[in-house]
């Protein structure tokens, strides 16, 4: 099977406040020409649908709002091999099924790309009804330039 | 029963949101039995308020990730009564085919996903894959083949972005149509016996348990109704959609964040059973077969069994979606833009079975085309009042049995009714090493 090298994926619910983040950048890559080609898929609240697009790509970068109890807005950039995540399998729904639960039925199966970067943003708040607050929506050049970077380091590996 | 029990099952897992199980038996006597909510409520319909009508069916279909397409077309059929816009065959046929395949992905995703584990003996899915690898890889597949069916048809599977007030701003073409017609019956059948063989083979985990009570659905003398029909209910028969309120008569009670309703009796249930029970003779060949495999009856009493005739329902939405594909690529797809003159502003009411019963959407809007006021009435409300009533006859039958079983019992119950409390906030913890 021939492999996308890359994909870009959002998740999160746009209605609940900085949860919206990764859609928000999204929608801001679809405008710029350096990200065209790549493919920009949003999961929405679902998260289970990762796995779908994980069978036919050599890395996944994803965009999510992360609580790791850092000052809102701050970013950090991760691969998941490096983080110990709270897996809480029997907190299961499909709602509330998270990127953890996913990961997890992504690695059981054998359908977890080579590479997976997580793009996280600490969140201000996850209300119903708000857009994004100052200190994420500030956050979101910094985040395109770390994708622009991860996009790059990408290119050079398959060109190398 | 002189038996003395406590039970409080905090963050009951395996259901959408946030629900507690509490009961105390005191000497032998039910002092309290009850599902708490304790959700904090969403204020969705405050949301609305001031939204054109272009922007409703955007934001309700945000109120649940899982039921989004069902909130859509509920959103949108208020809106187009409400604006007296008047929809294509065309599009009333590819809005039932979305219904179809949201239905088929909820159906399987909780039969295999939130259910399934009840029956394999499991805590959670993710215990199955060493053992049974091979069944959970045939319900991500048949998730993909339902998303897929929601991708072609509506832009994409969660949050459809082409059906709005009117129609759709853009069509599936036909090859898209016959391929998944294809993946259907290639697939989509195949795996759909598979379910068939494993639902069969662990039917003895279901409890034997009845509470006969009203069923309400959608009912529609023509066809199996999940997008249309009248409201009927197993007591009073049918009555006009716009009656609704007299169905649900919501009310507040302390145990929970969400309301709850009755009509005829104390409580009523809604859903995939509620729909078996008025509906059943609607339904296709196949599904019918397969309810008689799976045991279940006309007219069918038992809550368990609602993961069962989600089953059914499965077999049911894969032949409709041929059927449906069928149909438009006999007529050919017409080129169609979405009607949205309005003719009319005012009150419209919009009802359709989505996974989990009969959801209700009314909005009220002025001349300009906004939303005045709007209430959407969730099937899981709806069910709330009736959980309650099943688990207070449940409890003196197991009285006797270990507090651990009654526990898993009260679990399975709740579970079966395929509950969704809410949407939650998708937010990942994470522990960095050495920080």
């Amino acid at each position: 099977m021939i492999k996308f090298p890359i994909k870009i994926i959002a998740i999160g619910n746009v209605l609940y406040g900085d949860d919206g983040i990764g859609y928000s950048i999204l929608q801001d890559l679809r405008k710029r020409p350096s990200f065209s080609g790549i493919p920009l898929i949003n999961c929405g609240v679902d998260a289970l649908s990762l796995i779908d697009h994980f069978s036919d790509t050599e890395q996944v970068i994803i965009i999510d709002a992360v609580k790791m109890g850092m000052q809102p807005g701050t970013i950090k950039v991760f691969e998941t091999s490096d983080v110990e995540f709270t897996v809480l399998s029997k907190l299961f729904s499909l709602h509330g099924i998270n990127l953890a639960n996913v990961l997890e039925l992504a690695e059981l199966i054998g359908a977890i790309p080579d590479k997976i970067t997580i793009v996280g943003v600490e969140p201000e708040q996850l209300q119903a009804g708000k857009g994004l607050s100052p200190a994420v929506a500030d956050a979101r050049t910094e985040i395109i330039d770390n994708l622009r970077s991860l996009i790059f380091e990408c290119q050079h590996q398959i060109r190398g | 029963m002189s038996r003395t029990l406590d039970l409080n099952i905090k963050h009951l897992t395996r259901v959408e949101g946030h629900g507690n199980i509490v009961v105390n038996v005191k000497d032998g006597r039910l002092e309290r039995c009850e599902l708490e909510i304790v959700e904090a409520p969403r204020f969705f319909e405050a949301m609305l308020k001031g939204r054109s009508f272009h922007e409703t069916a955007i934001i309700t279909s945000r109120i649940c990730g899982i039921c989004s397409l069902g909130h859509q077309i509920t959103s949108l059929k208020a809106t187009e009564e409400a604006l007296g816009l008047e929809v294509s065959e065309q599009t009333v046929l590819l809005r039932k085919l979305l219904i179809d395949g949201a239905t088929l992905q909820s159906n399987i995703l909780h039969t295999y996903f939130l259910a399934a584990p009840d029956f394999f003996g499991t805590t959670d899915a993710f215990k199955l894959i060493p053992t049974n690898k091979d069944v959970v890889l045939r319900a991500l597949r048949m998730k993909r083949l339902a998303n897929d069916i929601g991708d072609i048809v509506s832009g994409r599977a969660v949050h459809p972005i082409t059906p709005v007030p009117g129609g759709f701003t853009k069509l599936p073409s036909e090859s898209e149509l016959r391929a998944i017609r294809q993946r259907l019956i290639d697939e989509g059948r195949p795996d759909m016996e598979a379910t068939v063989d494993t639902i069969a083979s662990v039917l003895d985990a279901v409890p034997d348990f009845t509470r006969e009570t009203e069923y309400i659905s959608l009912s529609h003398s023509d066809e199996y109704a999940f997008y249309d029909g009248d409201i009927f209910s197993s007591d009073t028969g049918a009555t006009e959609v716009s009656n609704y309120r007299d169905m649900t008569n919501e009310f507040v009670v302390p145990h929970s964040t969400s309301k709850h309703c009755k009509h005829a009796r104390e409580s009523y249930m809604v859903g995939a059973l509620a729909r078996w029970n008025n509906n059943h003779t609607r339904l296709s060949e196949q599904a019918l077969r397969v309810a008689q495999r799976l045991s279940l009856k006309p007219n069918c009493y038992n809550p368990f069994m609602n993961t069962v005739a989600q089953v059914v329902e499965c077999y049911h939405c894969i032949e409709d979606s041929i059927a449906i594909i069928d149909t438009l690529l006999e007529r050919g797809i017409k080129d169609e833009k979405p009607n949205q003159q309005p003719t009319r502003y005012g009150r419209g009411v919009g009802a359709t079975e989505v996974p989990r019963g009969i959801l209700y959407h009314e909005y009220e809007y002025d001349r300009k085309g906004n939303i005045v006021s709007a209430d959407c009435v969730i099937p899981t409300g709806q069910n709330l009042a009736n959980i309650d009533h099943d688990m207070k006859k449940l409890v003196p039958e197991i009285i006797d049995q270990p507090k651990e079983m009654i526990a898993k019992q009260l679990e399975m119950l709740v579970r079966a009714y395929d509950p969704c409390i809410s949407c939650s906030v998708h937010v990942l913890n994470v522990q960095f090493i050495g920080d």
